[in-house]
């Protein structure tokens, strides 16, 4: 870590990584919240009722989090909000997964990849991928600790 | 120092919320309601005929798919005069299906179009799943009954579990 920090400005590098995913996993979602909601609902973890609701918000959340991300305005709730997000996509999924549920999670897009091989090997992905950015957003919120080292 | 970031988390939050009503303003979809309302399909029911037993009659106008109770799947099921459509997943499928079931994962319909188009319009179509928390019987009945047009779409609402724990035939 401390070779990395000698090498690079992490706290700068996570920001834009994590601003440029969010930015791109909200931009489908936007385009087509209905397909979003259908997304949401086989979660099975929320009620259904709620789920247009949250298909039309969350993807919004997304987009402005990646923007305050990459501008650094608000920047600290940006980075909580992101870090409490990211803690919440780990839980449904793994618990998606934990119950045998094969799901196209819609994290990236809301349309299944017909060259998709294996949903529950695609979800375990997600879940890695997803702890790999909370440890980035992790490193924006603490990035007085983990500032460039001269 | 808190305080602060409450505001910043209450401020995203509050303009996430109204570009998300901005976006379902301009959705303009009449089926797309911010309240989603939870879907319930019919249930075929039992009639009885003149020797007593009972018996299942397809319906002759159906305005959408119908739910499909254990004894109506197996009613039909003995009677050889309808397709069963597994909508899991081929390696689910693989492990063990309702006997003579075909298999059309629901997330990949889309590259069975040459199986689904070599389906009869007016057969009966019998799709399951997993059953229970699983969805993909109701969303692969959708494609059958409306983008498809058959006429005769039921969901076996107990799925594979339902027909396992009843010990009727799989392979």
């Amino acid at each position: 870590m401390m070779v990395l920090m000698k090498k690079y400005n992490l706290p700068l590098l996570s920001r834009f990584i994590l601003g440029a995913v969010f930015i791109y996993a909200s931009l489908d979602k936007i385009a087509d919240p209905i397909a979003f909601s259908t997304n949401i609902d086989n979660y099975h973890i929320t009620p259904i009722a709620i789920n247009n609701l949250a298909a039309l918000i969350i993807p919004w959340v997304e987009l402005i989090l990646g923007l305050c991300l990459i501008t650094g305005v608000l920047l600290d709730g940006a980075s909580i909000l992101t870090m409490a997000l990211l803690v919440f996509f780990i839980f449904i999924i793994s618990q998606a997964y934990v119950r045998g549920i094969s799901l196209n999670c819609g994290c990236f897009k809301t349309a299944v990849d017909p060259g998709l091989g294996d949903l529950r090997q695609d979800m375990l992905w997600r879940i890695f991928e997803d702890i790999l950015f909370l440890g980035l957003a992790v490193i924006v919120y603490f990035r007085d600790v983990f500032r460039r080292v001269k | 120092m808190m305080h602060r970031n409450i505001k910043q988390i209450t401020f995203i939050i509050i303009l996430s919320t109204l570009l998300g009503l901005a976006r379902f303003y301009f959705l303009k979809d009449n089926d797309f309601n911010l309240i989603k309302e939870v879907r319930v399909l019919q249930v075929t029911e039992a009639e009885v005929s003149d020797s007593g037993s009972e018996i299942f009659i397809i319906p002759q106008f159906m305005t959408e798919p119908m739910m499909a109770s254990l004894e109506f799947t197996k009613y039909f099921f003995d009677k050889k005069n309808a397709i069963f459509v597994d909508a899991r997943e081929s390696e689910e499928f693989e492990i063990s299906h309702i006997t003579g079931a075909i298999n059309i994962p629901f997330d990949y319909y889309d590259e069975y179009m040459d199986v689904i188009d070599s389906l009869k319009y007016d057969d009966v179509f019998i799709i399951y799943c997993s059953g229970g928390e699983s969805s993909l019987s109701i969303d692969l009945a959708d494609v059958f009954f409306g983008d498809k047009a058959f006429e005769n779409v039921f969901v076996f609402e107990g799925g594979l579990p339902a027909w396992q724990e009843a010990k009727y035939p799989t392979e």
